[in-house]
């Protein structure tokens, strides 16, 4: 990266370590900021508009493959949003069983983000094999973790990417009580390596910065929100998932194929990690809420670095929770519930890893999807994303050129962003003129 | 020594699922798994296993469609450009994690087939067949041999 006295230009092919194909364009002139964007080119994908003429029955199936990461909360907040729409009261067997689902896709994927992801910015490495290389121990703990939740996606799920057992209503087949309590063991382990992690990750140096976010998740009072709750945040919002539309709203922008969501009137927002943490402490397992406390974590964070921590929390949380359903699980008989068909409009929302997910669905009389929307964690929090490096820059100027494009990164990646669900690969420029 | 052959790819996505058929022929010779290149999975398969290993996937040089590499993957690092992946870490990463993990099997060859079409819903190309066949008979080659 050359640097001059005019100009300071940042050039990285691909950011690596996301989940998709994005970039980011900064122009410093005299050290201000003229032009920040952090785009994602990766292509559109349709799935919106491919799925209507579908059969209801088929969201499950299809918006699983939107991505091989998070397909259980694609399934859920597909599901939620049918099962409204049916009027369809799912037993809490069935519940728990989805539940016990998710936190498994909550396992592997924040064991990836911490561990391989985003734990060797903090480190000086500039991958998870090379954190590996001199941190064995570390790594084998977080894959073992990964496989745990893997574990519970394939037995639960019926295979470890884009399950095919959920189904709207519940699932097309309960595991057998024993195979899922046989799943006690291995948790028992994920929660000791999940406490562990949290003692880790909390003594990484965190960088220096606070935002002043408005954190926006579901919330229910009952538990840490995750398959479903009422949308809250931390500026008052309160409402039932089917009033989105009348708060936020999206809009496009030229340099990213995933839309911008704002909140109506107001701006910006935040998803994820920090976001349910904020809006739903209380509701901790107690287990995640005490090593949050002995981690020195307050109630609400503002540092968007600390995100490792509290993604760490959330295995925690995950782990003993996951511990919890395999101790009392009975397979639900039926498995699912059904209903007759019935036009109409459903609204579903769940915690995806990586932040709120929101599906909206009409279908018709035949039960034929006729319009479908899919707001997902990433595209939600870009703009927010854009806020945050803007807040940064400012504060690391006299860093290197290298450095300063480091910490870009990782401040991207305090938001596990996942691209390929938003619309894959990050590019970053960052150009100095006098 | 039992040979584990492990296949990666994806079935549905036309050349890339020279790996499972490939895996998929040689069941009765070697143990098998079949794998969407997702890495803890590799590693702990490999992990869990004490003799030798063979990865086959479909690579992306730019060589003639159906083109077979044969890599010794404990001597040799893996040009990632090569294997496909859409997510952060792929296959071959995987190996290389598994390297820095000390998690390597006894010995690790992978097995390369070159393809061209990845598109969704098609089958492996003729090129890519005969390719195929050939790393088959390779594969069988090492499991009489006890490699």
């Amino acid at each position: 990266m050359p640097r001059t006295d005019t100009a300071r230009t940042f050039h990285v092919a691909e950011l690596t370590r996301v989940e998709g194909e994005g970039s980011l364009d900064v122009v410093l002139e005299r050290g201000e900021i003229t032009q920040l964007r952090f785009g994602i080119f990766e292509a559109p994908r349709f799935y919106e508009a491919f799925l209507r003429g579908r059969d209801h029955r088929e969201v499950t199936d299809i918006t699983a493959r939107i991505c091989g990461i998070c397909p259980v909360a694609y399934q859920t907040s597909s599901a939620n949003a049918m099962e409204q729409i049916l009027g369809l009261s799912v037993p809490d067997a069935i519940l728990d069983l989805r539940r016990l689902l998710y936190l498994g896709e909550w396992l592997e994927s924040h064991a990836l983000h911490v561990y391989l992801l985003h734990a060797p910015d903090f480190l000086g490495y500039r991958s998870g094999i090379e954190l590996a290389r001199d941190h064995q121990e570390v790594v084998a703990r977080g894959l073992r973790l990964k496989k745990i939740g893997n574990a519970i996606m394939t037995l639960v799920g019926g295979r470890e990417i884009h399950p095919i057992n959920p189904r709207v209503g519940g699932f097309w087949k309960a595991p057998a009580e024993a195979a899922v309590r046989a799943l006690g063991d291995d948790l028992d382990w994920a929660l000791d390596a999940a406490l562990e992690t949290v003692r880790w990750v909390a003594q990484l140096p965190i960088p220096a910065l606070e935002v002043d976010y408005e954190f926006v998740a579901l919330h229910d009072p009952d538990e840490y929100a995750v398959i479903d709750g009422r949308i809250r945040s931390t500026g008052g919002i309160d409402i039932a998932v089917d009033e989105w539309g009348e708060v936020f709203e999206e809009s496009h922008v030229e340099w990213s194929n995933a839309l911008h969501a704002k909140i109506k009137g107001r701006g910006t927002y935040h998803v994820g990690p920090l976001a349910r943490y904020a809006i739903g402490f209380e509701q901790l397992h107690p287990l995640a809420r005490k090593a949050a406390e002995e981690a020195g974590l307050g109630p609400v964070e503002h540092n968007p670095f600390k995100s490792i921590v509290v993604r760490a929390v959330e295995l925690v949380h995950a782990a003993a929770t996951s511990l919890d359903i395999v101790g009392r699980y009975r397979p639900p008989r039926p498995s699912h519930v059904e209903a007759p068909v019935r036009a109409g409009i459903g609204h579903g929302a769940s915690e995806a890893p990586r932040g709120l997910l929101y599906h909206r669905y009409e279908i018709d009389g035949e039960g034929l999807i006729t319009d479908a929307r899919i707001v997902p964690p990433t595209a939600q929090n870009q703009p927010q994303i854009e806020a945050d490096l803007r807040g940064l820059i400012p504060t690391i100027l006299e860093l290197s050129d290298e450095e300063i494009q480091w910490r870009l990164e990782q401040a991207i990646r305090n938001y596990d962003p996942c691209i390929s669900c938003a619309t894959h690969f990050l590019r970053v420029n960052l150009e100095r003129r006098s | 020594m039992t040979l584990l052959v492990v296949g990666v790819g994806n079935p549905d996505r036309g050349d890339d699922a020279v790996g499972w058929e490939v895996a998929s022929a040689v069941r009765d010779v070697a143990r098998v798994r079949l794998s969407h290149g997702e890495p803890a999975g590799l590693v702990e398969a490999w992990q869990s296993h004490r003799g030798p290993a063979v990865m086959v996937d479909a690579t992306v040089s730019g060589r003639p469609p159906g083109t077979v590499t044969v890599i010794d993957a404990r001597a040799t690092h893996l040009d990632p450009s090569w294997v496909a992946s859409s997510h952060g870490m792929g296959p071959v990463e995987a190996i290389e994690l598994a390297r820095a993990l000390g998690a390597l099997p006894e010995s690790l060859t992978f097995v390369g087939v070159e393809a061209r079409c990845f598109d969704p819903g098609t089958e492996p190309g003729p090129d890519v067949r005969v390719g195929a066949d050939r790393a088959i008979s390779l594969i069988r080659s090492w499991a009489g041999r006890g490699t």
